[in-house]
């Protein structure tokens, strides 16, 4: 049962969020070398500690999230938006 | 020209029309204009400036707050997108160049439903799972959140009822689930 | 045995007399009662037979904890098995029995099994896994099959009713500053203080009274303090629930309620729920769960008359019961004094036996004051009484161990072993308590989540210092308080002796630590005996703790003749984790009101009573409502879609597809945009014109198709199929936020905004013409293939019509605002009725599409590339986009992977399965050559059509014979493969 704090509406039930992946990746340009889209789509680190997900807050304001969370205790240490503009948007209002 | 038909229409019994005691009602608003306006990360702030100016606001909605003018409601739903909500007589909307941002006219994707009554707080926490508790969602408050796995918007009203805002295609259902649980709160 | 109820006295309303059957016999009781009390009042001793070896038991507890006292409430639809007589309120016409016994608790022939119990040890039923010696003796087991039979239905203990539950449930939320779990001296007092300093405070107790342990009292200073304490909370907003379970805490200060709703409050408004779910976020959470009192393992100390003490205690001050008359207290602390001394006082004989070798002064007053005789260094050591309790024998503690002493008679054992406070809602939080030597008994430890521990849960056994424990861990909880002090332990004048079982030498007992589980101090050893060391195998190979009880007050005692024959300390064996629910919670419950109907939320097309009205059938697709077919008269399923699929291609039909997901993609970059995610090139799709795309996914398989249609220079609408509306939304938002955020583009659900229709055959340019105002023209050049045009239904009503077809006929999709839907129908249908026209669905549209070869999800599934769809055209080599790079990978691009085909029954008279595989006739084996993925009556062809997957696609398999193959539902049947599009492959009927 998570909390995740949203940085538009607010700390929320993880019953509007949905889970997205990893959020360490940086995709390829779309006409990158086949190994390159190999790795970033098929390789993936099992974390014993924090890392960074992608979460969508779905029924809220569908904004995908930049979440460090702990495998192993659920803490989560940071929420961002993932996308720059909009996380720097929202650190001047509110 | 024909009128546009609710959601409900054909759903409504009598019971649902009696409320529950004095202490809840579940109405319906119809008439609902709704304008979605969307702006880009690095006009936000005047885009929100001019749609505060054009439509006579008081303030800046605030993430969490809506800005009211009469019957025309303002607030920020996404970081980048506002919803002009309009119960009254159909206004025109500020217009946009494209590298301002866009419009897009939602009026038939929602059905809106009035909540009010001592205990509409304890119905909308019989399905909504946010604060609604004075302190915390105060007059003007707005949210997105989940009703049965949908996403719904909840507004409270300056007398403190809520307004609540439902995709069209579920309306029926979830408008059914809480007239059932309403039942729970007549008296007696 | 001889309880009675005694004159005066208790927390009961006397002045409500309450009707209840036990076992079919009529008694009474009143109200404030409890099952238990009441049946202990009419002296009703024997309630129960035990899980395996069916031995009588009776009231052991007054709470949650019981294990003896389990019965079965209720009948028909309302029956409920495994209810703990001490939790039930009573009410009036309770219906209770008896359960696990034939033909009653008082006289079952299951006691037989307690003749062959050397056999029905713990692990007995894993040893017959292994044969039946000599026949099977190491050769595994067949015989099993057969008593296994048996031992079902041997096992288990009340039986459920198998009827749909009658009742309904709840689910809410709530949230709070401060939840407070537990209504006793420290958790009045803990609610008091943050009540004080102005928070908002939920207080939640599992009994129907508040109060906790200050019911138990008979001082009445203290009875009123309670009363002045609830006025306090109520006056200042405190939301008090009774009834209501803490049943789990969760991350995030989150705790799981459930809430009783009580039988009295449904009967007088029946559209209550039986139970409410709590879900309840709290900003700190107290908890003042008390502590539970342990017995002592000795031979038959499970017998009807045995009880904790500070039970009776409660059973005669809260409910005024004097639960025996001649009484043997025996104890190793000095909790159990005082109620010794009270049960004397109410007019018992009592004699009380401690383990310890002595007491201080103050201690033995106590006693004495009372009339209470006392000895010391002795404790139980066999329970005589085949039905009940007659008397026990005694052990004596010479110093080199027990040994046996003189018999006392008695017809109520009153036992305190000790005292184990309740930790576990702190354990789910993953937070182990500490044995504490001193107060024989785990110990919760400081949590770093916002969890706080007071009263005799955090073993404090004095009440005055329970109530300032209460305060005290609030306000450092709360961070009122100057500094942080830590609750101490302990509260008794003389330290507790550790005791858990008596027993002299080897001998062969059946002394109980799990009653409800039958699991016995025997058991124990033999577990260690057999390897079985660690506390967490000894619970699963015992079944020690397991039952509804949760080892609630054996599994101390099971940790400790552990520890001992591993020749260990308690605090090394450890214990096993407390997890949710802290006593049983019903799965309705859980459900809530989502169930049925309501299960999941339905999605209504705006057309949907329209529909209906309109002689629609309705069929799922996903949480949508779709029109399956329109039956005209007694037209069964397949003569109406054929019917329809017919008229639209000779006439016209209608079909509501409205649930087709919708998506309007806005902005300066929006072609560009769609050129990235579309596998086809679309940045230069001109204004007016739709397309059809394909999207891929990262890894190169196809994800969805859908059409794109450009409205403006900066606005396109975008269609998806039904199902994958959301997965599609839900992509593009993350495209758009986490790769390119540079793209100034906006992505909006509009699903719900537009009702439209297909409009299909050859009189629909006609039909439609018919329909829409004089400036809105449709012919050919206004309105050529795939393009897209804004314009008005007559009245007036906004609309966009595009030529797109689906069904491979002259069609068009019109779109209208949502609230418009039912008078486009109307108009529509009044326009199509002249022509011949019909009203199509689902099954018709599936029939259409398929006998074209145009795919959907069910050839789409996720495993396929767009080149096994026939769809390689569509990959555009100009560009890069989604998927470009990894659809290259060899394996992918193999000649030989399947590809969409079209399927002929050899026979034209035959028909088979969608999902069945297609296999070479001599090699019907594993995956075969490929699988069907839908099927039809194809009204042009006249005979039975599929559309499917075979390696190499079609031309391989030229003027050879396959199976279609289906050894589950109906075997083989001979078919041959062709291109999949099977009518009008040139497309010449769309064009026109």
């Amino acid at each position: 049962m998570l909390r995740i704090k949203c940085p538009f509406c607010g700390e929320r039930d993880h019953s509007e969020f949905s889970y997205g992946g990893d959020g360490s990746i940086v995709y390829p340009a779309l006409d990158a070398p086949m190994q390159d889209w190999v790795e970033a789509v098929f390789q993936r680190e099992n974390i014993r500690g924090m890392q960074t997900e992608t979460w969508q807050h779905v029924n809220g304001c569908r904004t995908w999230l930049l979440v460090e969370r702990d495998t192993m205790t659920h803490e989560i240490r940071s929420v961002r938006a993932a996308h720059p503009g909009v996380a720097k948007a929202l650190e001047g209002s509110s | 020209m024909a009128s546009p038909i609710s959601a409900l229409d054909g759903y409504h019994t009598a019971e649902h029309s009696n409320g529950y005691g004095r202490e809840l009602a579940i109405e319906e608003v119809t008439g609902l204009q709704l304008i979605q306006v969307a702006a880009w990360a690095d006009n936000t702030d005047s885009v929100e400036q001019r749609l505060v100016a054009e439509l006579g606001m008081p303030g800046i909605p605030l993430p969490g707050t809506a800005v009211q003018n009469g019957d025309v409601l303002l607030a920020r739903v996404e970081p980048l997108k506002w919803w002009i909500l309009n119960s009254g007589a159909e206004i025109s909307v500020p217009e946009l160049s494209p590298t301002e941002g866009c419009l897009l006219d939602l009026s038939h994707s929602r059905t809106w439903l009035a909540i009010s009554g001592e205990n509409a707080g304890s119905l909308l926490n019989r399905f909504l799972p946010i604060d609604l508790r004075d302190a915390v969602f105060p007059a003007g408050s707005i949210a997105t959140t989940a009703f049965h796995h949908t996403g719904v918007t909840v507004h409270r009203s300056a007398d403190g009822s809520y307004n609540l805002l439902l995709l069209r295609s579920f309306a029926v259902s979830l408008w059914q689930m809480m007239h059932e649980t309403a039942l729970q709160f007549k008296a007696g | 045995m001889s309880a009675r109820r005694l004159p005066g006295g208790g927390q009961i309303d006397r002045s409500r007399l309450l009707n209840f059957k036990w076992d079919g016999k009529q008694y009474q009781g009143y109200a404030g009662d409890t099952l238990a009390s009441a049946l202990l009042a009419n002296n009703q001793q024997l309630i129960g037979r035990s899980f395996k070896y069916h031995r009588p038991r009776g009231i052991m507890s007054a709470g949650v904890e019981e294990s003896g006292a389990i019965v079965t409430t209720g009948e028909g639809d309302r029956r409920e098995p495994n209810v703990k007589a001490t939790s039930q309120e009573l009410y009036e016409g309770l219906l209770a029995s008896g359960q696990n016994a034939w033909p009653n608790v008082r006289r079952d022939m299951g006691a037989v099994s307690g003749w062959f119990s050397r056999f029905f040890v713990a692990g007995f039923y894993y040893k017959t896994f292994m044969g039946l010696p000599p026949f099977e003796w190491g050769k595994g087991t067949g015989i099993w099959m057969q008593y296994e039979k048996l031992i079902r239905k041997a096992a288990g203990m009340g039986q459920a009713s198998r009827e749909p539950d009658p009742d309904h449930y709840d689910h809410a939320h709530a949230f709070c500053d401060v939840l407070v779990v537990g209504s006793g001296p420290s958790g009045l007092h803990a609610a008091l203080t943050a009540a004080r300093a102005g928070r908002d405070v939920m207080l939640v107790e599992q009994d129907f009274e508040i109060g906790g342990d200050y019911l138990n009292q008979s001082d009445a200073a203290l009875i009123s303090r309670r009363a002045e304490i609830i006025a306090e909370l109520e006056q200042a907003g405190v939301r008090i629930m009774n009834r209501t379970t803490a049943f789990g805490l969760y991350d995030y200060g989150t705790a799981g309620l459930l809430e009783r709703v009580s039988d009295v409050a449904m009967a007088a408004n029946p559209h209550l729920p039986r139970q409410r779910f709590w879900t309840v976020r709290a900003g700190a959470t107290l908890l003042a769960t008390g502590a539970l009192e342990r017995s002592v393992a000795f031979a038959n100390n499970d017998r009807p008359g045995v009880m904790t003490a500070a039970a009776a205690g409660v059973y005669l001050n809260r409910y005024g019961i004097l639960p025996g008359q001649q009484i043997v207290v025996a104890t190793n602390n000095d909790s159990a004094y005082t109620v010794a001394a009270e049960l004397a006082s109410a007019g018992a004989s009592v004699e009380l036996v401690d383990a310890r070798a002595a007491v201080s002064a103050q201690q033995r007053e106590v006693a004495a004051l009372a009339g209470v005789q006392t000895r010391y260094g002795c404790a139980p050591l066999a329970v005589q009484g085949s039905k009940t309790v007659q008397g026990v024998t005694l052990a004596n503690n010479g110093g080199a161990g027990w040994q046996a002493g003189d018999l006392m008679q008695c017809e109520l054992l009153l036992v305190s072993g000790g005292w184990s406070p309740v930790v576990n809602l702190l354990s789910h939080r993953g937070i182990k308590p500490q044995w504490d030597p001193a107060q024989t008994c785990f110990l919760p430890v400081e949590s770093a989540e916002n969890i706080a521990m007071a009263g005799s849960a955090a073993g404090v056994w004095n009440l005055a210092a329970c109530e300032q424990s209460g305060s005290a861990a609030m306000a450092s909880l709360l961070g009122l308080a100057a500094s942080h002090r830590s609750i101490v332990a302990g509260g008794w004048d003389n330290p507790i002796e550790p005791l858990y079982e008596v027993r002299i030498g080897e001998q062969r007992v059946k002394s109980f630590v799990d009653q409800q589980h039958d699991v016995t101090s025997d058991d124990i050893r033999l577990a260690h005996q057999e390897g079985f060391v660690s506390v967490e195998h000894l619970k699963r190979y015992t079944t020690l703790g397991m039952a509804t009880d949760q080892g609630k007050m054996g599994n101390v005692i099971g940790m400790a003749l552990m520890a001992d024959a591993l020749g260990r300390d308690i605090s090394q064996v450890g214990t096993t984790t407390f997890r949710p629910p802290y006593t049983p919670v019903s799965i309705g419950a859980l459900a809530g009101p989502n169930t049925g109907a309501h299960f999941r939320a339905l999605r209504r097309t705006p057309m949907h009573n329209w529909n209906l009205a309109n002689g629609a059938t309705m069929t799922e697709a996903g949480l949508w409502q779709r029109s399956w077919y329109h039956a005209r008269d007694a037209e069964t399923i397949s003569q109406a879609y054929v019917r329809e699929a017919e008229t639209a291609r000779s006439s016209v039909g209608i079909c509501d597809v409205s649930s087709l997901g919708k998506i309007a993609v806005q902005g300066p970059d929006a072609s560009e945009f769609l050129n990235r995610v579309y596998s086809n090139a679309f940045a230069k799709l001109p204004v007016g014109k739709a397309r059809y795309g394909i999207m891929l996914r990262d890894d190169g398989l196809v994800m969805d198709d859908g059409t794109c249609w450009r409205l403006s220079e900066n606005d396109f609408l975008m269609t998806t199929t039904t199902s994958n509306a959301a997965k599609v939304m839900v992509w593009l938002e993350e495209l758009l936020q986490l790769r390119w955020p540079d793209l100034k583009v906006h992505v909006s659900s509009v699903t719900d905004q537009w009702a439209s229709v297909s409009v299909a055959g050859p009189q629909a340019r006609a039909m439609i013409a018919a329909c829409v105002e004089a400036s809105t023209a449709v012919d050919n050049n206004s309105l050529p293939f795939m393009g897209v045009r804004a314009g008005k239904l007559n009245g007036g009503i906004d609309c966009l019509i595009a030529r797109i077809s689906f069904s491979g006929e002259m069609a068009f999709e019109i779109f209208v605002a949502a609230g418009f839907g039912p008078a486009m129908m109307e108009l529509l249908w009044a326009a199509a009725k002249p022509l011949g026209g019909c009203l199509y669905g689902l099954e018709a549209l599936g029939a259409l599409r398929i006998e074209k070869g145009h795919v959907t999800g069910a050839e789409l599934d996720g495993r396929v590339t767009i080149d096994d769809a026939g769809l390689g055209k569509m990959a555009s080599t100009k560009k890069s986009y989604i998927g470009s790079v990894l659809r290259q990978r060899p394996e992918l691009m193999r000649e030989d992977r399947p590809r969409l085909v079209g399927i002929f029954p050899k026979d034209k008279a035959s028909t088979f399965n969608a999902g069945a595989l297609i296999c070479q006739p001599d090699k019907v084996a594993g995956f075969g050559e490929g699988w069907i993925t839908a099927v039809t009556h194809s009204p042009v062809l006249g005979h039975w059509i599929g559309l499917g997957y075979v390696a190499g696609g079609h031309e391989s398999w030229a003027g050879r014979d396959l199976l279609a193959t289906d050894p589950v539902r109906r075997g083989n049947v001979e078919i041959e493969v062709v291109s999949p599009h099977m009518v009008d492959p040139k497309g010449e009927r769309m064009h026109g």
